[in-house]
């Protein structure tokens, strides 16, 4: 449960697995572990694995712009995020939106998020299942 | 510059070295941050006076976490000399050597002049009022302007740095340093052109060169700036040298400084026994009452440094 990440400098990705109820604090808290990462950001390319969360808190936008203030984020940034259906669509439009107005590309699939990426499916899958293992 | 070397630098833009090498503190933030600490170098800044540095008014909603993000990026970029940024329960600080900071070696060179003015040694204070003022090496937090704590610390480095220009010039010129003065006085002025301390010098230096001509136009420059900006004429200490020069009376002045200078020449057979030399070679003691005060001070100084004088001259 929580929020784990590891970032890949061979793919210039980082991985991210959020799962079950996420307040506010666990996703600071986050944010702060991704700036003491030595190895972040390793490239523009962000994976992020919410198939299983639950009520999450959406990352305060300031305090992302901090983190990205003065890396490569700041001109460039690929967010695929893999979701669960009832997340896009008609079902949920409002979110939907969001994620495009962000920059930010919704899938259901690991496989589409992977080829939107262009990072190999089996790499994406064994960061995927190592996050999982160890959160 | 040893690789193994650590320095930063806050009088001019906001950097951190090790050896040659420049580390990457590319977000403001982040330099921000780090000036704020260089400022208070050794000294423990609170999270929330950081924090209102940074912000202000304008603090983000979750400061705590904007500031640990903050803190992470600048340790990261740190790199191997990130143990300089200690976190004590309380808040932040920045460990560092004396010589390591631009700032600190400044203000060692500023008590060095003003220990020497104490003892009357004008040209080693002269000189290391100097070696303070060569610590800057550009307009300080320039490119911080938009983060809270600027303006206050800004206005101070900058204070600060007229201040020990001021006491160089003024040491300079009590032992008849005035060229090394007008080396350099134009493009101060350049930038406060209505400091009058600053005019005062230029004034006197140009005296001092056979410039008198020079030196009230520039009485008439500042008295036309000072009433066209402001409606005020000159300060009284300014009206006074004014008048001292187009009576010229200013030669007293000299001669009385060059005697009390006396000493520092004799212990000191270095620099100033170079201006000396120079002072009789460069024909700027052509005047008679320059000329009569040179020879007595020539006089008055000990065989040994007169034979080197002497050596020098009619080699």
């Amino acid at each position: 449960m929580g929020i784990s990440h590891v970032a890949v400098a061979d793919h210039g990705c980082t991985f991210e697995v959020w799962d079950g109820d996420i307040d506010g604090e666990e996703v600071r808290a986050h944010l702060v572990r991704l700036a003491e990462d030595a190895h972040w950001p390793p490239g523009v390319l962000n994976l992020v694995d919410l198939s299983t969360v639950g009520v999450i808190s959406v990352p305060d936008p300031e305090l992302v712009a901090l983190l990205r203030e003065g890396t490569v984020l700041e001109l460039e940034l690929r967010t695929a995020l893999i979701v669960r259906p009832e997340f896009l669509g008609e079902s949920a439009p409002a979110y939907d939106d969001a994620a495009r107005a962000t920059g930010v590309t919704a899938f259901t699939e690991l496989s589409a998020a992977c080829e939107h990426l262009e990072i190999p499916l089996d790499v994406s899958r064994r960061f995927m299942e190592l996050l999982r293992s160890t959160s | 510059m040893p690789d193994s070397c650590v320095s930063f630098t806050v009088l001019g833009p906001v950097t951190a070295r090790t050896g040659r090498t420049r580390l990457p503190i590319a977000a403001p933030s982040q330099q921000a941050l780090l000036a704020q600490l260089l400022l208070h170098a050794n000294r423990t800044v609170s999270a929330s006076a950081l924090i209102d540095g940074i912000y202000g008014d304008a603090a983000p909603r979750h400061p705590e976490a904007a500031l640990q993000i903050i803190v992470s990026r600048l340790r990261r970029a740190l790199g191997p000399i990130a143990n300089k940024l200690a976190y004590d329960g309380s808040g932040y600080r920045i460990e560092l050597a004396a010589h390591e900071l631009d700032l600190t070696r400044a203000r060692s060179h500023f008590a060095r002049g003003t220990k020497a003015v104490r003892h009357n040694e004008m040209s080693v204070a002269g000189d290391a009022f100097n070696d303070a003022l060569e610590c800057w090496t550009g307009d300080p937090l320039a490119e911080l302007t938009k983060f809270s704590f600027h303006d206050a610390h800004a206005r101070c480095l900058h204070e600060f740095q007229f201040e020990v220009l001021e006491r160089r010039n003024d040491a300079y010129l009590a032992c008849g340093r005035h060229a090394d003065v007008l080396r350099d006085i134009d493009s101060w002025i350049a930038i406060e052109p209505w400091r009058e301390g600053l005019r005062g010098q230029q004034m006197t230096a140009l005296y001092r060169a056979g410039r008198q001509i020079d030196a009230l136009a520039v009485y008439d420059e500042i008295r036309r700036l000072l009433i066209d900006g402001f409606g005020v004429d000159p300060s009284g200490e300014i009206q006074t040298l004014y008048g001292s020069i187009l009576r010229q009376e200013l030669e007293c002045e000299e001669l009385r400084s060059f005697r009390d200078c006396h000493d520092v020449f004799v212990v000191d057979g270095g620099p100033n026994a170079r201006w000396l030399v120079a002072e009789l070679t460069d024909g700027a003691a052509q005047n008679d009452v320059r000329r009569v005060a040179l020879a007595d001070f020539i006089a008055g100084m000990t065989d040994r440094l007169s034979a080197e004088l002497e050596a020098k001259l009619f080699s």
